[in-house]
């Protein structure tokens, strides 16, 4: 019996009315059969009154049209599809309480998968406004908490942590992205999770077996783990206090029984978010797979053995170690996989692409063929080019065409839309100008400007090829980058060409940005008595704000030359704006740590002193505190007067109790 | 009863030819099959196919003057079905130890990984291990039932049509069931239990029923 479902997006709330051409059918998520779904909705030849399309924006509307897939069986069939099908559009509103939701555009999605379509998802993305308010203040609350963090120098107890709890998955997710822009919070992190299993950084072995025992039951009894959550981190913390070998036993027995490790996994947004490798899986009972799913804790004990594997590869890369001595064989003989290296892995890959050296090819058989970009490739030279051990460098040495050619298709894949090198071309980098990435450097050039990427994306991409060149990347080289964008518009301005700079190496990046200025004010000199029509007055400007974007930049990386041009841009005048940006950019997240802070704190123009009070209040660091203690007792009225108000509300901060902070109050 | 060694001997030396000739044949192929053997590997079902025929075609020869020769020299029946059975294990075992053997010992391994460089030897060392165990238990159904065959077609009231489609069909049923490459846990074990049945079944009827032999 095939089903429906009905979620809603955006605001991932449990239990909203769910409503379909007048009839209730429950609160979301909804899970109906279609025997049930057409007998209690009635289909509507034309719209309810109150629809309109998708096409008009129409900020009040609540009702969302999604398209359904009928299917009827066939008297008589031919070929392999046994059912008659036909599309049909439906109506549905959502309700909280007594607000119906409103549709945001882009609203309904919805699609069959498996067999027959078994399954039919119908997810909505609605929008209540009263909402938007409770939202914000939750959001508040949230940045109140950071703030007290900060207060305290990052060393928050127990009473913190239980207030950042209630904020769940999402609270510890958004601590964990700010700790790439803020590091102490990494500290943080670290604490929380001990705080949460009760253990002390100086675990012993006996807690730390219990730990991950708890970890492994509470897992077990979720159905699923995410290695970016706290009990994922808490692996990480704890796994080298596990005794291996009875891991080992435990993974090999799961390997050998030949049931599902899990019935779904991922891990691609985490990872690229939390800047690291990470996988989440599911171990849900499954129609699909013929035997029972292994329990979710295989996935955690499968993660403390990555953690194992890696460091028992960092203390001797030359001896295989236990996981390569059990668990790869066993993988390969009873998975065809091979998740870890090591000789074996090695051996057996080396000798699968003896038997089978096609590159890529719809042709190539099954087993012997990996699907990536669009492409079929081989399966066994993509493993092996990615291999960073020494066997792996001597395959790329011994197949340099193949791994060219490789990578040839994979730059040039239609599929590789941001024209993405891939990551083994640099794993060479040691034999200088020899190296594959050095060699291939000019055809990767060429495939990035023949690509349909924005021309800021052109250069973002060829700068980051080379910022993984290291060493072998010379300053000409950034320079011939620059020098081939021909109409300065198509990088769509100065903030893009900062964004491209980042990716420069920092010891380059200034004397690149520098000479990329010069260049600049060059033309603008050159250009100054020569404008006589509108069209190159713009460009004249356009060319100032690159060059002030880019100045910009240079000042919040620590150039000192940049600070003072940006400090001597902010004489107050009617038309500079210039003051506005720099608040902007010192309460934004780019602020934290923001080299202007300090410079404008002691300029001898008060208004320049004003400019930093904003910066102080969002990120009371401790470095930060100290300059708002200066500023209390500041000569100018007009500054210190400010510098009180922000102390008051850092008082505030530090007074309001941690249980005011939670995420709903109102449930306490 | 006791066990007569020469009447052994005799009877397995009926098989001496079977054996010389499945012996390499079987050690040949599990030595320089290039594919990991598994129990549905279709060559060795066939091998055990056949050479359980002809193991069973040796020993049920009922219409030769060697058969009648033999059951008028005093043995009695059931010690000549036993005996029978003892040389037919002895003749399987003759061909399957040193297939077992080759697989179970690192000597398949050792000539996959260095003659052939294979990329699955040795790890598949570890997973064909078990798999001879699967023929010694084809072995057992197919020679029960084969040895039913030919004591059937030997009684008075032989009913020959019958008992070879009999086995026609169970052959037929096995070998579907080995098409498929996996089976629910709870069906192996009913396979297991009813294999068991068959083998216990036909050993015992054809037992009962060799001591009514039409010998001529």
């Amino acid at each position: 019996m095939s089903k429906i479902s009905f979620s809603t997006l955006v605001v991932l709330v449990a239990g909203l009315g769910v409503l379909v051409v007048l009839r209730y059918l429950g609160k979301t998520p909804v899970n109906i059969t279609r025997r049930q779904f057409h007998k209690k909705v009635p289909y509507l030849e034309q719209p309810p009154a109150g629809y309109t399309s998708e096409q008009k924006r129409q900020l009040e509307d609540h009702w969302f049209r999604f398209t359904f897939l009928e299917l009827s069986k066939r008297d008589k069939w031919y070929g392999t599809w046994p059912y008659d099908s036909d599309v049909k559009d439906y109506y549905v509103r959502i309700k909280l309480g007594d607000e119906w939701g409103q549709r945001i555009h882009g609203g309904t999605a919805g699609g069959s998968s498996g067999h027959r379509c078994a399954y039919y998802p119908v997810s909505l993305r609605v929008d209540f406004p009263s909402r938007r308010k409770i939202i914000k203040e939750k959001q508040n609350r949230f940045e109140t908490l950071l703030q007290k963090a900060r207060l305290r120098d990052y060393r928050v107890e127990s009473a913190w942590f239980k207030a950042m709890a209630t904020y769940g998955e999402e609270g510890w997710m958004k601590l964990r992205k700010l700790t790439l822009k803020e590091k102490e919070f990494g500290g943080v992190v670290d604490k929380w999770v001990e705080w949460k299993y009760g253990f002390t950084k100086d675990i012993n072995q006996e807690k730390a077996r219990e730990v991950f025992q708890q970890i492994c039951d509470e897992v077990d009894a979720r159905r699923k783990y995410n290695s970016a959550s706290p009990a994922g981190k808490a692996v990480e913390m704890i796994f080298d206090k596990l005794d291996i070998e009875q891991l080992v036993d435990i993974y090999e027995w799961a390997v050998k029984s030949g049931r599902p490790m899990n019935s779904s996994s991922g891990g691609k947004e985490i990872s690229e978010s939390l800047a690291s490798p990470h996988f989440w899986s599911k171990h849900e009972p499954s129609e699909h797979h013929r035997k029972k799913v292994l329990p979710g804790s295989i996935s955690v004990i499968g993660h403390a053995i990555r953690l194992w594997d890696t460091k028992l590869d960092a203390e001797s890369h030359r001896k295989p170690n236990i996981i390569e001595e059990r668990i790869t064989p066993a993988l390969i003989v009873w998975r065809d996989s091979y998740s870890f290296g090591g000789p074996m892995v090695e051996r057996y890959l080396l000798r699968r692409y003896s038997r089978e050296r096609r590159i890529e090819g719809i042709n190539l058989k099954w087993k012997d063929q990996q699907y990536h970009f669009g492409l079929n490739l081989n399966r066994w030279l993509y493993s092996l080019a990615q291999s960073d051990s020494p066997m792996g460098r001597d395959f790329r040495r011994r197949y340099r065409q193949q791994v060219l050619a490789l990578v040839d298709l994979l730059v040039e894949s239609r599929s590789n839309h941001d024209k993405k090198p891939p990551e083994f071309l640099f794993l060479d980098l040691d034999q200088g100008k020899n190296s594959i990435a050095y060699e291939y450097r000019p055809k990767y050039f060429a495939a990035v400007e023949s690509s349909d990427l924005w021309d800021y994306k052109k250069l973002k991409r060829k700068w980051a090829y080379l910022a993984r060149l290291g060493l072998l990347a010379t300053f000409d080289l950034y320079m011939d980058c620059w020098r081939q964008v021909t109409d300065l518009h198509e990088l769509m301005g100065g903030n893009h060409l900062a964004e491209a700079v980042e990716t420069i190496p920092r010891d380059m990046r200034i004397q690149a940005a520098k000479a990329i200025v010069a260049e600049l004010e060059k033309r603008i000199a050159a250009k100054r008595n020569r404008i006589t029509s509108e069209k190159r007055a713009r460009a004249f400007f356009d060319e100032h704000g690159y060059v002030w974007a880019l100045k910009r930049h240079l000042a919040g990386i620590g150039d000192e030359e940049s600070l003072r041009w940006w400090v001597s841009k902010l004489e107050a005048g009617p038309n500079n704006h210039e003051p506005e940006q720099v608040v902007r950019i010192l309460e934004s997240d780019k602020g934290l740590g923001h080299p202007l802070v300090k410079v404008l704190a002691k300029e001898k123009n008060p208004e320049s002193r004003l400019l930093v009070i904003g910066g102080l209040r969002n990120y009371p660091t401790k470095a930060n505190r100290e300059i708002l203690n200066r500023l209390l007792s500041d000569s100018d009225q007009v500054v210190r007067q400010a510098a009180q108000q922000v102390a008051s509300e850092v008082k505030d901060i530090e007074e309001i109790p941690l249980d005011e902070l939670v995420s709903h109050p109102t449930e306490k | 009863m006791r066990m007569r060694i020469s009447l052994l001997g005799m009877l397995f030396r009926q098989t001496l030819a079977v054996t010389l000739i499945g012996l390499p044949i079987g050690c040949l192929y599990v030595l320089f099959a290039r594919e990991p053997l598994s129990w549905q590997n279709p060559w060795m079902a066939l091998f055990v196919l056949v050479h359980s025929i002809a193991i069973a075609s040796c020993f049920g020869r009922f219409r030769s003057r060697s058969f009648a020769f033999l059951y008028t020299r005093g043995y009695s029946r059931d010690e000549l079905w036993t005996h029978k059975i003892l040389g037919t294990v002895l003749s399987v075992l003759a061909v399957w130890l040193p297939i077992a053997l080759i697989i179970r010992l690192p000597i398949r391994s050792i000539v996959q990984d260095k003659l052939f460089i294979s990329p699955y030897f040795p790890l598949m060392m570890m997973r064909e291990a078990s798999v001879p165990w699967f023929w010694l238990v084809g072995y057992a159904i197919l020679l029960a039932l084969f040895h039913y065959v030919w004591i059937r077609q030997a009684q008075p009231m032989r009913g020959e049509y019958g008992v070879k489609l009999l086995a026609v069909g169970v052959v037929v049923v096995m070998g579907t069931l080995m098409l498929f490459r996996w089976h629910p846990f709870w069906f192996r074990i009913l396979c297991y239990a009813l294999s068991a049945v068959t083998i216990a079944t036909t050993l015992i009827a054809g037992r009962i029923l060799h001591r009514t032999l039409d010998v001529h």
